[in-house]
């Protein structure tokens, strides 16, 4: 609004006396550059329908992907739970059982690689908050509390509480979650059969790989040997002579902790092996020495995987990979050694073999949720377009802003 | 309130120093009882003393009293951190963190507790960023006060020390009872009793801008001149005598005790009578003779200078100290200023408790379905090895404390207070908003801008608000005859063209032809002038009428007009200006000294009291000078509304007493004031007065200020009864106002009406456009006046408050007839059948019809309520009638809250403070309100609206000061409400919103989460995403705060509908807040299907999405 021309009270100032006038730039003056989508019909319609475009062969895509996944699971301990079938007798409230079950896989469809394999837990609760605090990542990566200078009651007490300490014996690792390690152990049976044509590579007996299966991170940083351990190949001895009736931990290696000597799976050689403060302390491999080599300790990669803890009361945990091809009509026998009692908390256990898409494994509801809604917009867009073009209203009319009329 | 403390050699310390100097200045010595330094008197006890009044030696300072240390800082350097801390921690959400900080420390330590997956540096590092960011301005803004308080106290002052020594003490040393000189431009360091000055008769000028705003000169008079006007030599003599005589006690000066009313002051100063002059008449000047006999020299407001005022155009002042420090009147009208919250304040305070409640019922619930064990399937190993102790109910209840504090946003204090600063700078920043002509930005001076996009209600003042407050003077009406051109009658549409033809009303030949029923203002010189039937002028003979001559005397002589040497605006010719504490006044006295030649030359200084000495210059025409002698001035006020001065004409002229008067025509046309008593004239001066009534009607109708002019002459005797009275009066320490009033009304009747005059306020650019838009936008506007109801009626029409389409009801006083049924008469009537009033007689012919053919078929149709505008015009003494009735109060509102307009003529300061309270209780829901002003009548309106907006302009800074928002032009009220207040509602509302959006998302997963952990209290998210939460996720609000932009300014302008929404919290419904929940709830939920990271990209995308 400009001055009055003829009023002569009020004069405008001369723009040198100005002294306060504000700058005229866009930021102070609020006019910088925006997009002010005004959400016309049009433009929503065309927003609908480009959103349809993108949604809808997406969410094909994704259900494709995740309907290809062969995904194989048989539960194999209800935990007394009466209602379900059990591939394998349950183990009841038999800890340490050392049962042995058979599980056997029909697979109907061709299998590509990596083929994984995933063992499953339900209403177990890692993510009950005194279990996801009860660990003491410090032992985990090597420190060995020695009563001398770090009271191990005092540093590791609070950290692993409940459970640090069984009598006298200190545990190594401690705390709930690296003590209630899952045991169970799967191995490959050899009796695996095919009524499939002949495939060239099919004369490769299938390994089950369980390398690699942990975060490289948590194998490099966070799970180390306790500091003190020694390890060296035992000299006379080979793999096969590598048992208690070795000499080379009594003898050889007589101040070394070690009692029998351990086979390194990696090279297949017989170790001794030395754990700092032995007599008072109980190591993982004593806790589970089916699973667990004395060599290996906390780096085991079951074990790291096991330490990830769970979101979820209901999970499955990565147990190894196939990295072959597994035709159709292979019959695939797994063998569990049944260990593990989920009776004492109601859950159950599961064994699964899938394969992998780019989008992870086997989860229609995704694809479906997606093209849905693609469904949805297109719907949208199409209504609005004919309602738009037989019956199209007026943009910013203004006896739409009368919106409250007494 | 504010600058009442601050001295003039400072500038203004901002709002918030207020409320701090207020509370610290009360740091002083306490006011002991003065009665031991009475007894040291050699006078004998003159006054009696009592809890009302003080006594002080003059020229002995009094060290009992408070010192003069003026402290508006805050903290010293030990109190800082302590209280700055407690005003921290008194905000309720830092003071949650803090308790949640301790707790999760406690936990995070295992003290009673174990939690440890939160470290409570996650809380307490950002809130005390936060704090230390509140602490680091709070000092800045201390420190300032701190050096500006140091510069007031140590200015060196001039003290008369033992009578004859001057020296040079520190402003904070002065006491009561010193003797102080003050120079010219310098400030007042105490309220100070005037002694003696440079000036003329010992009368100083002061400008009171600091105090009250005002920016004219004030005329204070020396305490001797009421008692002796003869020479200033007088205070000599005394100091002399004192001297010779008895070193210390040279008189007592009796003052009331300290109190906060600036305009007045009662006291007294006693002085032995062997200074005294003969005039003296008090009965003590019979003992005379012994050394105990004394005289009183009565002192009123006019003898006080006040702290904080600037001596102007006087070498020098010399004067006793009455009030120092704490005591003045400056601190003690230092009240503190309200203080205002936003409606969002409130509205976010409300969510932070239901938040909170919300937040209580999740704990207790999640807590009492917490397991009691510590994990509930113990592995394998031997039982007496597990340490189970279960965690019992508290323990679980500080857990979920911790994990759910998330449920208040941290952030988002911290973030509303940058974005309002940033919303203020933006205010301050507005090009749109700047006033070109006096350089002035729109200053924000609290921080309830947003309350800005929520009016309902405006309340403006009219005079400088709507109007410019320049005055001229445009037409008079005498001997029935009106003089002046016509200002040409406002309508809507063509209101600027105001000027063009009045602007000519000096040249004569322009107005001569056309209309007979004016003359050329100038003509009132040339004199009678005939009027025959045919309304044609004949030639006039020489000489002024009787009337006429009088009518300029009056004009030219009742005032109070300071007059200054130095060339001024004023207009006045050589080297004359004039400043009038009302601008009505200056324009008479310039106006009838410019183009009349009725100059006044010197100014009725010494005008008080009975002296004859006194002068005031008249040069009538070009060569003569007449004296003519001011004997006493009955002020103007509120309740009367006239002020009239009582004079003796000059020897040439009779020496004859006369009283010339001049005031509102309601107050000078009372049957009561101006007839005569049993005077064969009564009858002519009736119709006399009729003829002067219609002439106001019309002049009315201009939209012209009016004032009618009497004179009264008066017998020897009548003059000198009065006088005694008068003096009685004015020397009078208890009650002298009322009873100067009283001998006013004494006088003040048997008037014999001159003339009338019209004076012409001009509109403020842009004012009808302004108002148009606004009230497009749905917000209501009340004028609040105190002009009369014609000329305010008139004055809405030409703004466009009143629109020819509006159906007007009047509220009118009917003075001692009015009754309660009448007005409920009138409000029924308004309510079921409203007239089409004044609006047609109005309006041209053409346009006339077209409003008749727009109308229902017949012009008086009966109209259903609601149908159609309808404005209310309602008196301020109908006002008075109703309020107290509360069943009439509650009707009266609720007719005024259907109304698009109202207008309030007539009405006191008091009152406008008092609708504007009254329509926030009587308006349901309560609205809020707006009241915008330049002066301090409107001060109190300010203050009680929600949001106070001064005018930066001509009337001072009074209005400025107690206002949340000063602007230059009323237009700029257009850019302020319906653009800044509009878009900072919407963006401050969305912020809030935001912030407790994403920290509902947060503890809504962390609560839907522990459903699945047997409620053990599992963290979902590391503690660096929470405490990222309340950091990194506050950067995207914070910038959709600041530059969100809901519709462009050009699009608001053209539709000022689009306020509505703001103004009825659309953006706050129910509807849109029960959307926010719903998508909080559909957001957590989400969280049940996708795992917490792709929660965390949703809510940024989310985020990003919003800021585009």
């Amino acid at each position: 609004m400009s001055a009055d021309d003829d009023d002569d009270d009020e004069s405008v100032l001369s723009l040198s006396k100005q002294t306060n006038r504000p700058r005229d730039v866009p930021i102070q003056q609020q006019r910088i550059n925006a997009w002010h989508p005004i959400l016309d019909p049009n433009w929503m319609i065309v927003s609908y329908l480009i959103l349809a475009l993108i949604m809808i062969p997406f969410g094909y895509h994704l259900a494709k992907e995740s309907d290809k996944i062969v995904e194989l699971t048989q539960l194999y301990d209800a935990g007394g739970n009466t209602d379900m079938t059990e591939a394998c007798p349950s183990i009841g409230m038999n800890y340490n059982a050392n049962e042995n079950c058979t599980l056997t896989f029909n697979v109907t469809k061709q299998m590509d690689p990596p083929v994984l394999i995933y063992y499953g837990l339900t209403n177990f609760h890692q993510n009950y908050r005194s279990y996801t605090e009860s660990r003491d990542d410090y032992q985990l990566t090597g420190t060995v509390y020695d009563d001398k200078n770090n009271n191990q009651d005092q540093l590791s007490k609070t950290k692993c509480h409940p459970i640090n300490v069984l009598g006298n014996t200190v545990i190594n690792p401690c705390g709930l979650i690296a003590n209630t390690f899952f045991n169970d152990k799967f191995t490959l049976g050899d009796d695996t059969t095919t009524s499939a044509p002949p495939v060239d590579d099919l004369d490769q007996k299938l390994i089950l790989r369980e390398d690699g299966i942990a975060w490289q991170s948590d194998l490099k940083y966070r799970f180390k040997m306790p500091n003190g351990f020694n390890s060296t190949v035992c000299p006379d001895e080979s793999a096969e002579s590598c048992d208690s009736t070795s000499t080379c931990c009594t003898a050889t290696y007589s101040d070394w902790s070690c009692t029998v000597p351990a086979i390194n799976q990696t090279d297949n050689k017989c170790y001794a092996y030395n754990y700092p403060q032995q007599d008072t302390t109980q190591y993982l491999y004593q806790t589970y020495p089916t699973i667990i080599s004395p060599l290996e300790h906390v780096t085991n990669e079951h074990f790291i995987v096991w330490m990830r803890i769970a979101a979820q009361p209901k999970f499955r945990k990565l147990y190894g990979y196939i990295d072959q091809t597994i035709p159709a009509g292979t019959i695939l026998n797994f063998n569990v050694n049944m260990n593990y009692v989920v009776e004492s908390f109601g859950g159950t256990k599961s064994f699964t073999i899938t394969t992998n898409s780019m989008w992870g494994t086997k989860d229609s509801s995704i694809g479906i949720t997606i093209y849905s809604i693609g469904y949805f917009c297109l719907a949208c867009g199409v209504f609005f377009g004919l309602k738009q073009y037989f019956r199209p209203r007026k943009i910013a009319d203004r006896k739409y802003l009368h919106y409250k009329e007494e | 309130m504010t600058t009442l403390l601050s001295s003039t050699s400072i500038p203004p310390p901002s709002r918030v120093d207020v409320v701090s100097a207020s509370a610290t200045t009360t740091t002083t010595s306490p006011r002991t009882s003065p009665r031991r330094s009475v007894s040291q008197l050699r006078l004998p006890k003159i006054i009696e003393e009592d809890g009302t009044q003080r006594l002080l030696n003059v020229g002995i300072p009094n060290s009992n009293r408070c010192n003069n240390i003026l402290i508006t800082s805050k903290y010293t350097v030990w109190t800082f951190l302590p209280l700055t801390l407690r005003t921290e921690f008194k905000k309720f959400t830092n003071m949650y963190f803090l308790i949640v900080g301790i707790i999760t420390a406690f936990g995070y330590y295992g003290i009673g507790f174990n939690y440890k997956q939160i470290s409570p540096l996650g809380l307490l590092v950002p809130l005390s960023f936060f704090i230390t960011i509140s602490l680091l301005m709070e000092g800045l803004a201390d420190k300032k006060r701190h050096l500006n308080d140091y510069k007031t106290n140590t200015y060196q002052c001039i003290v008369i020390a033992n009578l004859v020594q001057f020296n040079f003490i520190p402003r904070k040393d002065i006491r009561q009872g010193n003797l102080i000189v003050i120079r010219n431009r310098e400030m007042i360091p105490a309220d100070t009793v005037l002694l003696a000055s440079s000036g003329d008769l010992g009368c100083a000028y002061i400008e009171t801008s600091s105090i009250d705003g005002e920016t004219n000169l004030k005329l204070r008079l020396s305490a001797k001149s009421r008692s002796t006007c003869a020479s200033n030599d007088v205070d000599v003599d005394i100091d002399e005598q004192n001297q010779q005589g008895n070193q210390g006690n040279i008189a007592v000066l009796a003052t009331e005790a300290p109190n906060a009313h600036i305009n007045t002051f009662t006291g007294k100063l006693s002085i032995p009578t062997t200074t005294i002059m003969e005039e003296e008449k008090d009965d003590n000047d019979n003992d005379r003779n012994t050394n105990n006999s004394i005289s009183h020299i009565p002192l009123d407001g006019d003898n006080l200078l006040l702290r904080g005022a600037i001596l102007r155009n006087t070498e020098w002042a010399i004067g006793v100290v009455a009030f120092t420090g704490t005591d003045t009147k400056l601190s003690q009208n230092s009240i503190e200023a309200p203080t205002k919250f936003s409606q969002l304040d409130h509205f976010t305070n409300k969510c932070v408790i239901v938040m909170l409640f919300i937040e209580f019922i999740s704990i207790v619930a999640l807590s009492t379905s917490a397991s009691n064990e510590v994990w509930p399937y113990l592995p394998n190993f031997e039982p007496p090895e597990w340490n189970a102790e279960a965690e019992n109910w508290i323990q679980h209840a500080l857990t979920f404390v911790i994990l759910l504090a998330y449920f208040v946003p941290l952030s988002m204090i911290f973030t509303v207070q940058c974005v309002n600063a940033f919303m203020l700078y933006l205010v301050y920043v507005d090009i749109d908003m700047y006033d070109d002509t006096t350089d002035t930005c729109a200053e924000p001076r609290s921080t309830i801008v947003t309350d800005l996009g929520q009016i309902e209600y405006i309340f403006t003042d009219k005079t400088g608000t709507l109007t410019q407050n320049v005055m001229r003077f445009k037409r008079c009406s005498i001997d029935g005859m009106i003089f002046g051109t016509p200002v040409e009658k406002s309508r809507p549409k063509n209101d600027d063209d105001n000027d063009n033809k009045v602007d000519g009303d000096d040249d004569d030949n322009e107005l001569n032809g056309g209309r007979s029923d004016f003359h050329p203002v100038q003509q009132v010189l040339v004199g009678q002038v005939h009027v025959n039937e045919d309304g044609d002028k004949l030639e006039s003979s020489k000489g002024l009428t009787f009337n006429a001559e009088l009518f300029l005397r009056v004009m030219s002589l009742c005032h109070t007009v300071v007059h200054q040497h130095e060339q001024g605006p004023g207009g006045a010719p050589f080297g004359y200006a004039y400043q009038a504490e009302s601008p009505d006044e200056g324009a008479l006295v310039s106006e009838s000294s410019k183009t009349f030649g009725f100059q006044v030359l010197s100014p009725p200084a010494k005008s008080s009291t009975r002296s004859s000495s006194s002068s005031g210059g008249n040069s009538n025409d070009s060569n003569g000078i007449e004296t003519w002698s001011v004997l006493a001035i009955n002020k103007f006020d509120s309740t009367r509304k006239r002020m009239s001065i009582l004079l003796r004409s000059p020897p040439e002229l009779g020496s004859a007493p006369m009283l010339l008067c001049k005031g509102a025509d309601s107050a000078m046309l009372d049957p009561e004031i101006f007839i005569s008593n049993g005077s064969n004239d009564s009858k002519w001066e009736i119709t006399a007065t009729l003829g002067i009534q219609s002439h106001l009607g019309e002049f009315a109708s201009e939209g012209l200020r009016t004032l009618v002019l009497g004179v009264r002459f008066l017998t020897e005797d009548q003059c000198n009864d009065w006088l005694e009275t008068y003096n009685a009066a004015s020397t009078a320490i208890d009650n002298r106002d009322k009873k100067l009033t009283q001998a006013a009304e004494d006088i003040e009747k048997e008037l014999h009406i001159v003339g009338a005059t019209a004076i012409e306020d001009k509109l403020q650019v842009g004012v009808p456009d302004t108002i148009a838009t606004l009230e497009d936008a749905g917000i209501k506007l009340w004028v609040l006046t105190g002009d009369k109801r014609e000329t305010a009626v008139e004055i809405g029409y030409s703004t466009k408050v009143l629109t020819p389409q509006m159906h007007l009801t009047e509220f009118v006083d009917r003075g001692a007839e009015f009754k309660r049924r009448t007005l409920l008469e009138r409000a029924f009537a308004a309510d079921r059948e409203v007239r089409k009033g004044l609006l047609i007689k109005h309006l041209k012919k053409e346009k006339r019809n077209e409003v008749l053919a727009s109308s229902p078929s017949t012009p008086h149709a009966i109209v259903p309520s609601g149908d159609g505008q309808r404005a209310l015009v309602i008196e301020g003494a109908a006002l008075a009638h109703l309020q107290g009735d509360s069943e009439l109060e509650e009707l009266m509102f609720n007719i005024a809250s259907r109304c698009d307009a109202v207008i309030a003529c007539r009405v006191t300061p008091r009152q406008k403070a008092q609708l504007v309270k009254l329509v926030r209780h009587h308006v349901v829901p309560e609205p809020v309100t707006l009241a915008i002003g330049d002066g301090a009548n409107d001060v109190g309106m300010i203050h009680e609206a929600h949001v106070g907006i001064g005018i930066s302009g001509k009337e001072g800074q009074q209005a400025v000061n107690a206002s949340d928002f000063s602007i230059g032009q009323f237009r700029f009220l257009e850019n302020l409400v319906l653009y800044h207040g509009r878009w900072d509602y919407m963006r401050m509302t969305m912020v809030i919103l935001y912030s407790f959006f994403k920290n509902f998302c947060l503890a809504g997963t962390l609560i839907l989460f522990n459903t699945q952990t047997l409620f053990s209290g599992t963290t979902l998210y590391d503690q660096w995403i929470l405490s990222g939460f309340n950091f990194v996720i506050f950067f995207p609000i914070f910038f959709l705060g600041m530059f969100d932009r809901n519709l462009e300014k050009n699009y608001v302008k053209k539709n000022p509908g689009v306020y509505k929404a703001t103004q009825q919290k659309e953006v706050i419904a129910p509807r849109i807040l029960l959307r926010w929940f719903l998508t909080v709830f559909v957001y957590v939920s989400i969280r049940k299907f996708l795992n917490s990271l792709n929660l965390f990209l949703i809510l940024s995308f989310n985020v990003c999405f919003r800021v585009l």
